[in-house]
């Protein structure tokens, strides 16, 4: 009988919720395991919300089921292991950032002396530690949703549950919330990142799920769904109509803008050819960069064909 | 455990927005103008109708301090709790709260308790303001303030009890209009229940019950002022007081209705998406 910590962090089999006539997520399965970056990830208006708000037990699912930690979503025990920061969140701004926090930790039934010293640690790892006592009225948006991380990881949950942690912050702010969520991977906690933010995503998650018009659409190690998408830019001197038709015959498709040929390859060995191709057909190479695909092209890629 | 947090944190959010002070002092400048008013209206009295016959309207003038405080129990019941369930979940504030492990009734429960020690400590210090005005200056003293007292916390408690109920489903504008629309219906429905019972009309009796039935503060007022001024004579009782006396299964009615109130709540709440 496998033990709690073998259990996945998150687990969903076909959950479901329909507002009305609107299915805002349908048929979502997801397994996420423990001490994993999981990006959730789709457009605008997709369900990401939802669904991640079914997870917590915010959302009443239609249909579905789904565990937390091994516990059935929606059980309060299930929340004992997990923090969250909500998109668009707001807090109750008449408390001190101290008291915000320690608020969420009585709720987390942390003991006075943890409570202390968390709130100690947590406050200096997102870089408020001079503001403990200053009333969180006063924060700016980047102190606030910092403030918000603080209270996500309080009780040090095995999951953490981030929605769009990085909207309305500036570089430096981006920066930080990308390294607390390394930082995060390296003490083995799951974070379940939804965001819309491709390159953020990139940087940090070992797989990803996009959903799109409420269903998954792809999900997969970030490796394996970027790996054999290649992208090759060339810059010819002059694009000669045989050399076109000779890069044509090698790739999987074919752009021209100018001197400037883009050409789509399955595999990396086909490299050589291009610059091979060029040449026999008389063509003058004046650069080949290969690049392979990011995250935002293969998002776009999916979502357009799915669409 | 976790609703005794949150009816920590009700009071504290109460107090750090001045609830408290503001209550004292509106409280303060209440009881000074009625003190005032009733010196006023005593020495006009004892002038025109000789010293110590002024006594007997002492029960109607502290009868009209504690509907004021009856009423404005209500009206703070209503005016604290009616956007407290309703203002969270619609600025996203109670998400944080409902992903704790707790279950959502507990922060329900939290709610109800905080807020309605709130009014038990608001409605008691303005009754037993206006049973000290009456006492130290004047010398008067109701024959059984104690249990008016609580009747008035328990109108009150009514009230918190249907608001809370309505923020779980409504917004805050629709919640205030439709409880202020029931505290309305039943003054009116008391009023033509006690003009009822002195004509002898089974049928606008039979309305002021029914609309007891539907919100019981008025009833609850009636039971109040009788054990308040049980003899006062039917000339001087005035609108405020009562000629017919409701039941005392009122108060258990009451009772069963505001614990009723917040179960459904309770039990909304817990179905409701975040």
């Amino acid at each position: 009988m496998p033990g709690e910590h073998d259990e996945p962090a998150v687990e969903t089999q076909g959950l479901r919720k329909v507002y009305g006539r609107k299915v805002a997520v349908d048929d979502l399965s997801l397994t996420v395991g423990r001490g994993e970056v999981f990006g959730f990830l789709g457009p605008n208006g997709a369900g990401k919300t939802t669904s991640l708000k079914m997870l917590l037990g915010l959302v009443v699912p239609t249909g579905g089921s789904g565990k937390l930690l091994g516990r059935p979503l929606g059980e309060p025990e299930a929340r004992r292991g997990i923090g969250f920061l909500p998109e668009h969140f707001r807090f109750h701004e008449w408390l001190r950032a101290g008291e915000f926090l320690d608020f969420h930790g009585r709720l987390y039934c942390m003991n006075a002396e943890y409570r202390r010293k968390r709130i100690s640690e947590v406050m200096e790892m997102v870089g408020l530690s001079d503001y403990e006592n200053q009333k969180l009225s006063t924060f700016s948006k980047g102190m606030l949703q910092r403030a918000g991380i603080a209270q996500a990881v309080l009780n040090e949950p095995p999951v953490v549950f981030l929605d769009e942690p990085t909207s309305g912050l500036d570089p430096l702010g981006r920066r930080q919330v990308r390294d607390i969520i390394v930082h995060l991977k390296q003490r083995g906690t799951t974070v379940f990142l939804n965001s819309h933010l491709l390159s953020e995503a990139e940087r940090v998650c070992d797989r990803v799920a996009i959903i799109n018009q409420g269903k998954v659409v792809r999900q997969g190690a970030l490796g394996d769904l970027l790996a054999g998408d290649l992208e090759v830019d060339i810059k010819l001197l002059k694009p000669v109509p045989e050399v076109l038709e000779a890069l044509g015959r090698i790739s999987q498709s074919i752009k021209t803008d100018d001197s400037l040929v883009t050409v789509r390859l399955g595999v990396e060995e086909d490299i050589p050819r291009l610059a091979e191709a060029v040449v026999q057909h008389g063509g003058q190479l004046l650069a080949l960069v290969p690049r392979h695909f990011s995250l935002e092209d293969y998002f776009v890629q999916v979502i357009e064909g799915n669409s | 455990m976790s609703a005794l947090l949150v009816a920590r944190f009700t009071l504290k959010e109460a107090v750090r927005k001045r609830f408290f002070l503001m209550a004292a002092i509106v409280g303060v400048v209440f009881l000074a103008l009625y003190a005032l008013g009733f010196h006023y209206i005593n020495e006009e009295w004892e002038r025109s109708m000789g010293p110590g016959r002024a006594d007997m309207y002492s029960p109607v003038v502290v009868l009209l301090g504690l509907f004021l405080v009856h009423l404005l129990g209500v009206l703070v019941a209503i005016a604290v709790s009616v956007s407290s369930v309703s203002q969270e979940v619609d600025e996203g504030t109670i998400q944080l709260i409902a992903t704790k492990p707790m279950a959502r009734w507990e922060i329900i429960a939290g709610k109800w308790l905080g807020l309605a020690s709130l009014l038990a400590i608001y409605i008691l210090g303005m009754a037993w303001g206006i049973l000290g005005v009456a006492f130290f200056i004047f010398g008067y003293f109701p024959p059984n303030p104690y249990v008016p007292s609580l009747l008035m916390v328990l109108a009150a408690l009514v009230f918190l009890s249907l608001s809370i109920l309505c923020g779980t489903r409504l917004s805050t504008l629709p919640s205030a209009l439709l409880l202020l629309s029931l505290f309305g219906i039943a003054f009116f429905g008391g009023m033509v229940e006690q003009i009822g019972a002195l004509i002898r009309s089974d049928t606008m009796v039979n309305i002021g019950i029914g609309t007891s039935l539907l919100a019981p503060s008025d009833a609850l007022w009636r039971l109040e002022s009788r054990l308040l001024a049980p003899n006062l004579p039917l000339n001087l009782s005035g609108p405020f007081a009562s000629v017919t006396e409701p039941s005392t299964w009122m108060v258990l009615y009451s009772v069963v209705y505001a614990a009723a109130a917040v179960l459904i709540a309770m039990r909304i709440f817990a179905r409701r998406d975040l």
